[in-house]
């Protein structure tokens, strides 16, 4: 349903020649109904992706292409009417809402903008959206600061769901959340998702929740995906050491479980603007040889370990394979 | 056993002098020699007001209303401004979540290590080669360089190196590390974890561990301290915790996080928020959310021996309905 294809976004380095590549040449496909999660550390461009996306930012090369009809391109009331379908929520909604606007308001706004229902419907659809997000149709009387940041998260996703999109670009939409109140609206998406047929793009630093909601997942390292494939054969059989060290860096909250003593991934991310040679991944990779500094390896279709696993094996065939950057994947 | 470093009794947190609202409510805290502590909780919880109570570093209007602090057997009530901030630095040392609490951005790194040396009284000759020691042992390449570079030309893994050295550099006998690792990534959180635990192994520091993140907590720490709505709930040795919670708030808690491997389930939900620090709960603070609660639970648990730890529950965990 949604398919982007070879997008780069590249930004000018104040004061000099250089370009940091935010994006370099990714592609995804989102199928209807499917939860892609996106996962990789500050830099990876796992955000410039969520926003060329949404058109909030325009992609340097590269289409955007959703149902058929090509975003990148559009301009004006037939973008608006594409933009309907894909939505965002972003990680902070205090910062997203106005501070003096109460939550019906805010929510009567985004109908009236996109000329949904008449106006004398629309406190019914406000108390409807409410409701299909947990909460009270008195929310609808309440300012932002008069929130936890859980109700804060349900009407940002009230807010996105205002509009009946096909499409919700969740960008880490539980990390600013405390972690007693994480669960709730983990299981809110959960819920969404079947009850509206939804498709999600969840994008977040944070392994363990992608883990818990994608169906596919794809490691994004200094703007490539580096690896992409069914959630459990990228996180629990990961095929290439970005991916490996970045799962074992996750402290587990288990005392029983031997964290390993030395770092899984050494050093730092390299300047975006100055990426190495090669695979952007070998100066920090264990298993780096010659061919790793010279050559850029291709994000190719590699084998699936767990053949016995049927539904990985399902999901990675609906997804046109398993497939990892790595010369030695 | 070790006598104690750190003994905390009874220690209250109150905002504003003419109606105060105590915020942090009699909390009961030891460190023994070179033990690591954790102490865990969410936004609200006191956890970082507590720390800044004990290092006396409170601003108003919020300040200590009854408790006391010992460190090493001395009270730090008792001492005048002065000894107290030789204190800090030297015997104890303090890293935040964010490295530009301790760093001043017009200034060299190396220049700021080397002056909180000389400072604590480390003659000028001795201060900079020690600098660069330090710099090598906490992992900043190329140290005869790096000192001359600025913060802003670091990274915040790097930025946080440097606050690491220029706590240690004193080799204090406590260390506080509040949420140092939180915003920064889960691989370079791996390696300053490494770090400290490596470092605190040579030096055989005290450490108090502050964070909201219980893989943190489970990968460092010998015990935990978890705190809720200002008081501290379960203290215990870490394997306890995890296995064998005695508070529901940390079972729940621990109920909530996604598995790291194997099956995926619903997360267990945790019905309403955490109090704010200003809102007053009669009883058990975790009362309103507990799916433990009973009527006695209306009168505030003390915190009292568990297996082999401690718990403020009127319930214990064989009474709990499932």
């Amino acid at each position: 349903m949604l398919d982007a294809a070879g997008l780069v976004k590249r930004y000018p380095v104040r004061g000099s020649d250089a370009q940091v590549h935010a994006l370099d040449g990714v592609s995804v496909r989102l199928d209807a109904g499917e939860t892609l999660g996106i996962v990789g550390e500050s830099g990876c461009g796992k955000s410039t992706l969520a926003k060329v996306l949404v058109r909030l930012v325009d992609p340097t090369e590269g289409r955007v292409v959703l149902d058929g009809v090509d975003l990148t391109g559009l301009r004006g009331p037939a973008l608006r009417a594409q933009r309907r379908r894909i939505q965002m929520v972003f990680q902070d909604p205090y910062s997203s809402l106005d501070p003096r606007q109460r939550v019906g308001a805010a929510l009567t706004e985004v109908l009236a903008v996109h000329r949904i229902g008449s106006p004398g419907k629309r406190p019914g659809r406000v108390a409807e959206l409410l409701d299909l997000v947990g909460l009270p149709a008195a929310f609808a009387e309440r300012l932002p600061h008069e929130m936890s940041g859980g109700q804060r998260q349900r009407v940002g996703i009230a807010r996105a769901l205002a509009v009946e999109p096909q499409v919700l670009l969740l960008d880490e939409p539980v990390s600013a959340l405390d972690v007693s109140v994480r669960a709730e609206v983990m299981n809110l998406l959960v819920r969404l998702r079947a009850e509206l047929s939804l498709a999600y793009l969840f994008i977040s630093h944070d392994v363990a929740m992608v883990r818990q909601i994608s169906d596919r997942v794809a490691v994004m390292y200094l703007g490539k995906v580096v690896e992409e494939g069914g959630w459990r054969e990228v996180l629990d059989d990961p095929r290439h050491p970005y991916t490996r060290g970045l799962r074992d860096a996750v402290p587990v909250p288990d005392p029983t479980v031997a964290a390993p003593l030395t770092a899984t991934v050494a050093g730092e991310v390299p300047d975006p603007a100055d990426p190495p040679s090669g695979c952007p991944f070998h100066p920090r990779c264990p298993l780096a040889q010659d061919v790793c500094r010279s050559t850029v390896p291709e994000l190719r279709v590699i084998d699936s370990a767990i053949d016995s696993a049927i539904d990985s094996a399902i999901d990675s065939a609906d997804a046109g394979g398993r497939r990892a950057a790595c010369h030695f994947a | 056993m070790n006598s104690p470093v750190l003994e905390v009794h009874d220690l209250a947190v109150a905002a504003g002098r003419k109606h105060p609202v105590e915020i942090v409510h009699g909390i009961d805290l030891t460190l023994r020699a070179g033990e690591t502590v954790g102490v865990v909780g969410e936004s609200g919880s006191g956890k970082s007001v507590t720390m800044l109570a004990l290092m006396r570093l409170l601003g108003e209007p919020l300040h200590i209303s009854r408790g006391h602090v010992r460190f090493r057997g001395q009270d730090l009530a008792a001492l005048r401004e002065p000894e107290m901030r030789s204190l800090r630095g030297r015997e104890i040392a303090m890293v935040y979540q964010d490295p530009m609490t301790s760093l001043n951005p017009f200034m060299r790194v190396g220049d700021q290590v080397t002056e909180a040396l000389l400072v604590h009284g480390v003659d000028e000759g001795k201060a900079t080669a020690r600098c660069l020691e330090l710099f090598a042992r906490v992992g900043i390449p190329d140290p005869a360089r790096t000192v001359r570079a600025y913060p802003h030309e670091f990274s915040g893994g790097m930025r946080q190196r440097v606050v690491i050295a220029m706590a240690l550099a004193l080799r204090p006998a406590l260390l506080i590390a509040d949420e140092p690792t939180t915003a920064l990534d889960v691989t370079i959180q791996q390696q300053i974890l490494g770090l400290v635990a490596e470092l605190q192994q040579e030096m055989g520091m005290a450490t108090i561990w502050v964070t909201h993140d219980l893989g943190v907590v489970a990968r460092l720490v010998e015990r935990v301290v978890v705190m809720y709505g200002g008081h501290v709930v379960e203290d215990a040795p870490v394997a306890q915790l995890f296995a064998a919670p005695q508070h529901p708030y940390t079972e729940r808690l621990l109920a909530s996080l996604p598995n790291p491997t194997g099956e995926r389930a619903p997360l267990a939900q945790i019905p309403g928020r955490p109090p704010l620090p200003s809102e007053h709960v009669e009883g058990c603070a975790f009362r309103p959310r507990c799916p433990q609660a009973r009527d006695v639970c209306a009168m505030p648990p003390p915190l009292v021996d568990r297996a082999a730890g401690r718990a403020a529950c009127w319930v214990p965990p064989h009474e709990w309905s499932a």
